[in-house]
């Protein structure tokens, strides 16, 4: 039974890849005719970074405003002739941002870029079919990094190449153990895919089910007189199929786990807190406590971006805090009294005049306050 | 020092839940063990933030000592009430209590998943222990409370922004959702509480504990409803290794995977209570239905389920008087609904909508295209009309949980496309988290169709 149920995995699994590559195959595999551009460390054009060249790996030390371009010598290219692209990468541990440009020549002061998603970018390869605005004549590739001053980056591949059955394949696999960190909208939906991939894993996940279905289906016919059919190798089929989609979840997550770790093993409450995806909010809460006058004070949180005034709300607390989602994001001036703080967080409506001591705001009137403290990431001031 | 009594934390609600558990199933139960232990963790969780709840309106301030020495006494009195039980009475014949020795590539498969399951659970436990408190709700309305009720040693009463305002703010805190259910926040507090300080990631264990609960007791009803052992593990590792289900387990802080464990709880208990008419069955179908409403708003509805599902129920079917009893609770309870809080209604019927298509395309997506639930959606696809061949499955066997279940998927389907709440479906906010509740439920009914389905297959392949 288990014989069958991997074999029939194991045909379906055939069966899938002949049908992606066959019936799937990058739209202008036919007009195809350039050589692909190989990546050449010496001959890449650095515009911004200091360069160094070692082997055919380029280490690109990022500029003291934490930037860094690296052109490719294209020419003029035309877009569908390039069906993928591979890069490999080696970053610092806190992944700056890396976004790969291009220009066509019908648009060069509009420039396309896509900032990759995925984090996982020792041998990345990206289906430029997926690329939005990749068509045309091409006259400007690039890579382009932003992270901290003087971070090194390390280049080992750049090339774009045309279609073929293993570079699809590479592309796909790609897009199945890429990695990115949770996001906000985590809670809410797992998409399994990136913006840039060519399939969602469960449709893939499906199709093997479906194939390896039919392999067992033609098992059963060709050695009809030994096999018999069992429920029990449907059932195994699926559940194959599933384990294989999670192994790749499993990736992801323990990608996750090693990130997590970096960030924030042996750290207490406080050092999390202020290492997270919130430190500059969270230092900011932490210098603001301590220069409120009372526990029981009232402290008004405002912000133009939800996320940000819900976050230092939280922060904030246990102190009598007030933060409207819906609302307006202060009350009537009634409804506050001398003594009440209000925190402005940045994006703000609010403002406060230092000089004339007030908030203002837009169609509001203004409210006499002293300053208490104040950063890029807010000010919070206390009302006369 | 913190281990030990963030360990003692997690102990506490797993022994008082289990050992009360332990008295009401019977000794000859399939995969006894799991079962009380799986249910018991589950009511342990429950209750733990009642016992904090009940002390805070008696007037003693939260402690993790008063209430430790509560659940104390409630063990110990468990344990006496155990040693007392007259051994000697005759234990019950259960069906399927005689599982049948798996052979030796089903025992290495079985513990092969096992394993695979431990180390989910070791690496979503990393995850917790490492990251402070992320995702959004948790900080927009279940920490906060729990953050100040920490600091303050009581429930402190939160109330809505106007309502604040209103009272110049004088005993009352804030948040988006002040009328939220406690027992959330009052968990995040028990685990605060042990060690003294408030630690973001330490108080987020339970999450952990639920789904390890969820996945035991999953198991053991499945034997109970006469799965193997292999089939059962099986489908034990399809329900911990949903994304989604994983997800909230690593970004603890939301209710959702509780209210998915409790209603899926609830389901299993009374399904098994319909069919082996175990007295303990039905206890903890009631305690667990009831448990849904203290965890999340939309606990009220899902325990609304088994109202037409008893109804149905072979033995209550035809006995009028219950029947009456029960149409009875329903309109004093909806008559309660109108007169106390009519707003509530109001509320309710002003968000019904026209269809909404984005609703509809939304939640397709969420179910079958995204890896929320991996291929939870093609398995209903392909059970359901299968479970149909089998003579009796949706008319008697499986009618009771199948009810309950279509009541509460229509719900669903209700809110996501004739509703306001469409919106949540076409961006995916909230679909995939209401999925959360459904989907250890409807696994669970997949899981016995299928197991139906292979006991037939096995059965007709040996008929002479």
């Amino acid at each position: 039974m288990i014989r069958t149920t991997v074999l029939a995995l194991l045909l379906g699994g055939a069966a899938l890849v002949a049908v992606l590559t066959l019936l799937f195959p990058p739209a202008s595999t036919t007009v195809q005719q350039s050589p692909p551009l190989v990546w050449n460390a010496a001959a890449a054009d650095v515009v911004f970074g200091s360069p160094t060249v070692i082997d055919s790996v380029l280490q690109l030390e990022l500029d003291g405003a934490g930037a860094g371009l690296v052109n490719l010598p294209t020419g003029n290219i035309d877009a569908q002739d390039f069906s993928f692209i591979h890069l490999a990468l080696e970053t610092p541990a806190h992944h700056p941002v890396v976004t790969i440009i291009w220009a066509n020549t019908q648009n060069p002061d509009e420039p396309h870029a896509y900032m990759l998603e995925s984090q996982s970018q020792e041998s990345l390869w990206l289906s430029t079919e997926e690329l939005r605005g990749w068509n045309g004549e091409i006259d400007t590739l690039g890579l382009r990094f932003s992270g901290g001053a003087g971070d090194t980056v390390h280049i080992s591949d750049f090339s774009a190449f045309p279609a073929s059955a293993m570079r699809q394949l590479q592309s796909i696999h790609s897009d199945l153990t890429s990695y990115a960190p949770w996001n906000s909208a985590a809670m809410n939906t797992y998409t399994g895919a990136f913006n840039a991939a060519s399939f969602y894993p469960t449709m893939l996940a499906v199709a093997l089910l479906a194939f390896s279905l039919l392999a067992y289906g033609l098992l059963l016919v060709i050695f009809r007189k030994k096999l018999q059919f069992k429920p029990a190798v449907v059932a195994l089929i699926f559940f194959g199929s599933w384990i294989i989609l999670d192994m790749y979840w499993q990736n992801r997550l323990l990608h996750q786990l090693v990130d997590t770790h970096r960030q924030f093993v042996g750290k207490s409450t406080e050092e999390k807190l202020a290492a997270g995806p919130d430190a500059k909010l969270y230092t900011f809460v932490t210098q603001v406590k301590p220069l409120l006058e009372s526990a029981n004070s009232r402290l008004f949180v405002t912000s133009n971006d939800v996320y940000s005034g819900m976050r230092a709300a939280y922060y904030f607390y246990p102190l009598n805090v007030y933060w409207s989602l819906y609302g307006p994001a202060l009350p009537p001036k009634k409804a506050l009294r001398s003594g009440d703080y209000i925190a402005l967080i940045q994006p703000s409506q609010f403002t406060f005049d230092a000089e004339r001591n007030r908030v203002t705001a837009p169609k509001r009137q203004q409210l006499k306050a002293e300053l208490v403290f104040s950063d890029p990431s807010g000010t919070v001031v206390r009302l006369k | 020092m913190d281990t030990l009594l963030t360990s003692l934390a997690l102990i506490v609600p797993i022994l008082l839940g289990g050992l009360w558990v332990n008295l009401i199933i019977p000794a000859q139960a399939p995969a006894r063990s799991a079962l009380v232990w799986g249910n018991g963790t589950l009511v342990g969780l429950l209750l733990i933030p009642q016992l904090l709840w009940g002390l805070d309106a008696l007037g003693v301030p939260l402690s993790f000592v008063t209430t430790g020495l509560l659940a104390c006494a409630l063990m110990i009195a468990a344990v006496a009430i155990h040693l007392r039980r007259d051994k000697s009475s005759p234990s019950i014949p259960i069906r399927g209590a005689t599982a049948y020795a798996m052979p030796p590539s089903h025992r290495a498969l079985f513990y092969l998943l096992l394993c695979l399951l431990a180390a989910r659970c070791i690496t979503l436990g990393l995850e917790i222990l490492w990251r402070p408190l992320f995702p959004w709700d948790a900080t927009m309305h279940w920490a906060t409370k729990a953050r100040v009720w920490f600091e303050f040693h009581q429930l402190v009463p939160f109330v809505d922004n106007d309502v604040w305002l209103q009272m110049g703010s004088e005993g009352v805190f804030t948040d988006r959702h002040p009328d939220y259910p406690h027992t959330v926040p009052l968990l995040q507090v028990w685990m605060n509480l042990a060690t003294g300080q408030w630690n973001e990631s330490l108080m987020n264990l339970p999450w952990l504990l639920c789904l390890i609960a969820m996945g035991t007791a999953f198991y053991a009803q499945l034997r109970v409803a006469s799965a193997s052992p292999l089939t059962a593990i099986g489908f034990t590792y399809l329900l911990l290794s949903m994304p989604l289900v994983n997800i909230h387990v690593a970004l603890a802080g939301y209710a959702d995977l509780f209210l998915g464990a409790t209603y899926c709880a609830a389901l299993m208990a009374f399904h098994n209570w319909v069919t082996t008419g175990w007295r303990s069955q039905g206890l903890l179908a009631i305690f667990f239905a009831f448990g849904c409403l203290l965890i999340k708003d939309e606990g009220l509805p899902w325990a609304l389920t088994f109202i037409p599902a008893l109804l149905l129920v072979p033995r209550t079917r035809h006995k009028i008087a219950k029947l009456a009893v029960l149409v009875s609770l329903g309109l004093v309870f909806l008559v309660i609904l109108i007169q106390t809080n009519p707003a509530v209604l109001a509320q309710l019927l002003g968000s019904v909508t026209e269809f909404h298509p984005d609703g509809l395309t939304g939640t397709i997506q969420a179910v079958w295209l995204h890896d929320n639930f991996h291929l939870l959606g093609y398995l209903l696809l392909a059970i359901i009309p299968m479970g149909l061949t089998i003579p009796g499955a949706f008319t008697k066997t499986y009618l009771s949980i199948s009810v309950a279940l279509t009541c509460a998927v229509l719900m669903f389907l209700f809110l996501f496309l004739f509703t306001v709440f469409g919106a949540g479906a076409s961006n995916f906010t909230g679909v995939g988290r209401l999925c959360i509740q459904l989907a250890p439920g409807l696994l669970f009914l997949s899981a016995m169709l299928c197991n139906d389905l292979l006991i037939r297959g096995r059965e007709a392949s040996t008929a002479p």
